[in-house]
């Protein structure tokens, strides 16, 4: 027959048994929300700073609510959602990339924010976000994403080397002075060997980045891309566009020749250990040139044009937060969105993480904190995408980024004809996104 | 006679293993490569389309032929040195044969991506220890990744400093395993150095030279971060072979249709070479 233990020991294994139910039950009720995203809430840049406290004011207000952020590798983020999707593993908040919204929203893969949270907000409310941002990927009655993190892709450059070469940023408006200016930046050591390059392109086709060209064929022509979607590049523009940045490496020599292998973080490296004076770069790192740096001496440039006083169009960027359609907590992974992208949450985005604006409200009840000189570069980035900023229209599809800087490679590496490397791209990109 | 089970028996826990992480996915992607792949869900029955559409794509053969090159030379290139440095470690006895070993397999136990980064960083960037050096030396400029010949070198060197202590190991195994008096009876017979080597040495190191060739070539048409890393696939695709081809015509162009179509022939490769492999291990044990 069975004793039951007695004294101490009882009432330890008591005490053991009644913590281990209280834990199962506990575990039981709590509600954990997956998201996907690049930034690290445990790592020390400021977006992820915000991150990290935007989670722990969401987890205080909704008690018994936990935010499981898995961390991903940002190049295959978005592609490894569709796939979870089609498995029904996706993560309840996601952060797509805007090259990649079209195809997650085609693939009816995002909630539409009507169906969770919408209905409840005012035309202020919507006034407040409303704009080509606001609009991507949406549908007239259906809206999928606040876009995040928004990007352009342009210059940085050094403050303090302009100053000790007595150059006015704000003068390198043409592509003539903005050269000018790099080959006075440019400086070489007493064997002659470059210890400066007056201007970084990373040229790469693996994780490529907008490159040169992609904006003189915008300015110039207009458009890059037919109605159709169909790569419009082997034309007197896109020869210029390629010609000129062939030249920035061969004939004004402010490029060096590892352009051609060089990735968009290879540049990022260089410039922050001072081996460049400008780079072109996505405009969100620039937080982190400055970390490395000091905010005092990393500036913003807008893209030069071949007119006077006139910004090329250049590539928006950004990272939209979604909801998964397939979710079993749409309603709570869209009330986290909703908080994520509220006014609060976008004052700390600007202030702490260093990245634009996404409400008009965040602007004009801060006018203080944009007129300190450390923050101009977020004014010239957010008129850049106002004045010149070129969002990928639906159906453009994906690879334009990489097959233009294989132009380049092209041209630099084989001396092919820059017509005939375009034409190249065009059909090698034509090819994968079908459109014959 | 009863046929004994037991053997089977043992076998069936990693068989069953096997089906499951490798046979069944292999042939639920043979099955997924048959259809249209929209937004990675399988769409519209095509049959054979999306291989035939590969085999269209004007740079698919040039990518065949790169890949060719680059492992028969990167093969060729690693046993060669592999068996003159297995054939001088032979010679050499006690700690110093040991450190040797020792220094030679280290490039193989360091992660691929940690092995690759490093090799780009002394070697072939502008910042390179190696730039530098020669830059002192009298030879600025040196940029191996701005050529298509030289990045290829480059990425040849690398897969032989890689691979370098494996096939050294295989084949000082088959060095050690030839009989000693066979050599001795050579030299009484008054063979030469050179002649001991093409008489003895080689025939007798036939299959551990094949087993570590095939090995070696699956390896090399398998591994995708040593021209992800290393060159990038450039300059203009000149260094772009399978692995990097298939990797990038999934993830950067989303072109899953070619991507899969793509990894289903290598998988078929890689069956002929592990055959291969099977049966020069069976003939050699």
């Amino acid at each position: 027959m069975f004793e039951k233990p007695k004294g101490r020991l009882a009432l330890l294994a008591q005490g053991a048994l009644v913590a281990a139910m209280m834990f199962v039950t506990h575990s039981a009720t709590a509600q954990t929300i997956r998201m996907w995203s690049f930034l690290n809430p445990e790592a020390k840049s400021g977006r992820e700073i915000v991150l990290k406290k935007l989670i722990q004011n969401f987890e205080a207000a909704n008690p018994g609510v936990k935010v499981l952020v898995e961390v991903q590798v940002w190049q295959q983020m978005s592609e490894k959602f569709l796939a979870a999707h089609q498995t029904g593993t996706a993560p309840d908040v996601m952060w797509v990339h805007s090259s990649r919204l079209v195809d997650a929203v085609k693939a009816g893969s995002l909630a539409s924010f009507e169906e969770l949270f919408l209905k409840n907000w005012t035309k202020d409310d919507i006034a407040d976000v409303d704009g080509p941002f606001w609009n991507h990927g949406a549908s007239p009655n259906a809206h999928y994403q606040f876009m995040h993190s928004r990007s352009v892709a342009g210059q940085f450059y050094r403050i303090d080397l302009f100053k000790e070469a007595g150059i006015d940023p704000a003068s390198l408006t043409t592509w003539p002075k903005f050269i000018e200016a790099a080959q006075k930046l440019t400086v070489k050591d007493a064997n002659g060997s470059v210890t400066r390059w007056g201007f970084g392109q990373a040229l790469s086709a693996e994780a490529a980045f907008n490159p040169v060209v992609f904006s003189v064929i915008l300015d110039k022509d207009k458009a890059a891309f037919d109605q159709q979607g169909r790569a419009l590049w082997a034309t007197p523009s896109g020869i210029e566009g390629l010609n000129l940045q062939v030249d920035m490496v061969r004939k004004f020599k402010i490029t060096p020749e590892s352009a051609v292998s060089m990735r968009s973080d290879d540049l990022y490296d260089q410039f922050n250990a001072g081996r460049m004076a400008m780079i072109r770069g996505a405009a969100a790192r620039i937080p982190r040139s400055m970390q490395v740096l000091g905010a005092e001496k990393v500036g913003y440039l807008p893209t030069p044009s071949f007119t006077n006083g006139k910004t090329s169009p250049t590539e928006v960027l950004g990272w939209s937060l979604g909801v998964w359609s397939k979710s079993s907590q749409k309603t709570l992974a869209g009330k986290l969105v909703e908080y994520m992208s509220s006014k609060e949450a976008d004052t700390m985005w600007v202030m702490e993480g260093g990245v634009v604006p996404m409400r008009k409200s965040t602007v004009t009840n801060n006018p203080e904190f944009f007129a300190k000189p450390e923050n101009a570069y977020l004014v010239a980035i957010a008129k850049e995408m106002t004045e010149a900023g070129w969002l990928a229209p639906a159906g453009v599809g994906a690879g334009w980024n990489e097959e233009l800087n294989k132009a380049a490679q092209d041209v630099l590496t084989n001396n092919t004809d820059p017509k005939a490397a375009l034409q190249k791209a065009e059909v090698a990109f034509n090819r994968t996104n079908n459109r014959r | 006679m009863r046929t004994n089970m037991s053997g089977q028996s043992y076998v069936t826990p990693a068989m069953a293993l096997l089906i499951l992480v490798l046979i069944a996915p292999s042939l639920y992607g043979f099955y997924f490569s048959l259809f249209d792949i929209k937004y990675l869900k399988a769409t519209t029955f095509v049959g054979f389309e999306n291989y035939t559409y590969l085999a269209s794509d004007p740079e698919f053969i040039d990518v065949i032929v790169r890949s060719f090159v680059f492992t028969t030379l990167a093969v060729a290139l690693t046993v060669s040195v592999a068996l003159a440095v297995a054939l001088w470690i032979n010679q050499l006895s006690g700690w110093f044969a040991l450190l040797i070993q020792i220094v030679v397999i280290m490039p193989w136990v360091v992660s691929h991506v940690v092995g690759a980064l490093l090799f780009r960083w002394v070697f072939v960037t502008d910042l390179g220890l190696a730039t530098y050096l020669l830059d002192q030396l009298g030879y600025p400029n040196f940029q191996p990744l701005g050529d298509r010949y030289l990045a290829m070198m480059a990425l040849i060197l690398y897969t032989l400093w890689r691979s370098l202590g494996f096939a050294v190991l295989l084949l000082l195994s088959g060095i050690k395993s030839i009989p000693t008096d066979l050599y001795e009876a050579a030299h009484v017979d008054g063979a030469s150095a050179w002649q001991r080597f093409v008489k003895i040495t080689l025939p007798m190191l036939k299959t551990p030279m094949l087993i570590t060739l095939v090995i070696l070539t699956v390896s090399n048409l398998n591994n995708v971060e040593a021209p992800l890393i290393v060159t990038g696939g450039g300059p203009a695709d000149s260094t772009n072979i399978l692995p990097l081809y298939l990797y990038m015509t999934a993830f950067s162009k989303f072109d899953f249709n070619s991507a899969i179509a793509l990894g289903i022939g290598m998988f078929a490769a890689n069956i002929v070479l592990a055959l291969a492999y099977v049966k020069l291990v069976k003939r050699n044990g």
